[in-house]
């Protein structure tokens, strides 16, 4: 399954990988320097997501 | 980081890190409990299982991992009697089957096993069965994290969270991660778009500057986890002082044992073995550098062993042997099954 087209939502994973590469580019990450825009935050309390369909 | 072998396996077995962008790199954390367990506990569930009259069993994936003298399935080939079971109940009814034995279960695993084998000394204790046994190597996944976390040289910008161990213990003994040490982590699921969903709620607290505890698999993980396993666990284990990890070295209050009260059932103290029983480090086969792949510091196939001197057919270090293992993943989903034949 190399492929988004051969999840079992390909709409959905398309859109999540979108997500990943248009947020990684934002953070500027780089293989050399994952995260340097990064900066420790102060902990606020935990979220609970609902999971997106994969079926 | 990952930090489950099973994520790790998804994420090669459905090529998401040739999906995602080149500036995520995916670093394969210590959560394969076969990987960790150390050689000199090996050796010493050998001994047990070399010993007149018992019956050694244990899960199949621990058989083949390789001791200083040799591993479990050896020493079957050299007359131990040694079975494999789907669960410590089988190794229970053996118990009942075969009175005249002392049957012992080789217990490894992290928080999503300690419960059956808990439960199964529960029950053992109740029917009064005393020819069985657990040799108790049951871990817990938060301490290595904080000594991941404490180590200066680890560059670790987030957590993807195991969701079969948050499924027994919750989301919140994960918390110090976020408030201690200022890094997200997600707990997530199995699915490829599990993962995928994991790292985008990651990349998000790294863009809005949060550090939280996320449960993205909340449809199977409740927030505080299942009352009845942790309820089972702490009534028959408590926390070892330390417990020595393969790669990591002895972590505080990593391990698992079982308590005075179940001393019945504990092989440690059956059979006069384990911690304070004699000398802990055995070094690593020479050339083996499954320590620096567990730690992050190099990928598999930096191993020069890899591939040649460890295949999974052959492992010479405890990430080939396991289908969890960092270096069975990279083997079988690499395209590296086919280089390393050639």
């Amino acid at each position: 399954m190399k492929y988004a087209d051969e999840f079992r939502d390909p709409v959905a994973a398309r859109g999540v990988l979108a997500a990943i590469a248009r947020i990684t580019d934002e953070i500027g990450a780089t293989r050399k320097s994952p995260s340097t825009s990064w900066k420790s935050a102060a902990a606020t309390p935990m979220r609970s997501f609902a999971m997106a369909s994969t079926s | 980081m990952e930090i489950c072998g099973g994520h790790t396996h998804a994420i090669f077995r459905y090529g998401l890190d040739k999906l995602t962008p080149p500036g995520l790199e995916f670093i394969h954390g210590p959560g394969c409990p076969v990987c960790v367990l150390p050689m000199s506990r090996i050796d010493e569930c050998v001994e047990i299982a070399e010993r007149p009259g018992v019956i050694m069993t244990t899960f199949g994936d621990a058989m083949r991992v390789p001791g200083h003298r040799k591993s479990l399935i050896q020493a079957k080939a050299d007359g131990a009697d040694i079975r494999m079971v789907y669960s410590p109940l089988d190794a229970l009814e053996l118990a009942r089957r075969h009175p005249d034995r002392e049957v012992v279960f080789f217990g490894l695993g992290f928080e999503t096993t300690t419960p059956s084998t808990a439960l199964t000394i529960l029950q053992a204790a109740a029917d009064g069965q005393t020819n069985f046994s657990v040799f108790c190597n049951h871990i817990t996944v938060p301490p290595p994290i904080k000594a991941l976390l404490d180590d200066p040289h680890m560059v670790l910008d987030g957590f993807v969270g195991p969701g079969h161990v948050s499924m027994v213990i919750g989301v919140h003994p994960y918390d110090f991660i976020a408030r201690d040490y200022g890094k997200p982590i997600v707990v997530a699921g199995f699915e490829p778009l599990d993962l995928l969903q994991s790292v985008l709620m990651v990349l998000e607290q790294i863009r809005d500057g949060r550090a939280e505890v996320e449960n993205q698999y909340s449809r199977v993980v409740p927030e505080n986890g299942n009352p009845v396993s942790i309820a089972a666990c702490a009534e028959v284990y408590e926390p070892r002082p330390s417990f020595e990890w393969r790669g990591l070295g002895e972590i505080d209050a990593s391990g698992l044992r079982i308590r005075p009260a179940f001393s019945a059932w504990d092989a440690e103290v059956k059979f006069g073995v384990g911690y304070g029983k004699g000398p802990r480090a055995v070094a690593e086969p020479d050339g083996c550098r499954c320590g620096d792949v567990m730690t992050g510091r190099i990928k598999p196939h930096a191993c020069p062993q890899f591939g040649t001197g460890c295949t999974p057919e052959m492992p010479l270090g405890a990430l080939m042997v396991s289908s969890e293992g960092a270096c069975a993943a990279y083997f079988q989903y690499g395209g590296l099954r086919l280089e390393a034949a050639l």
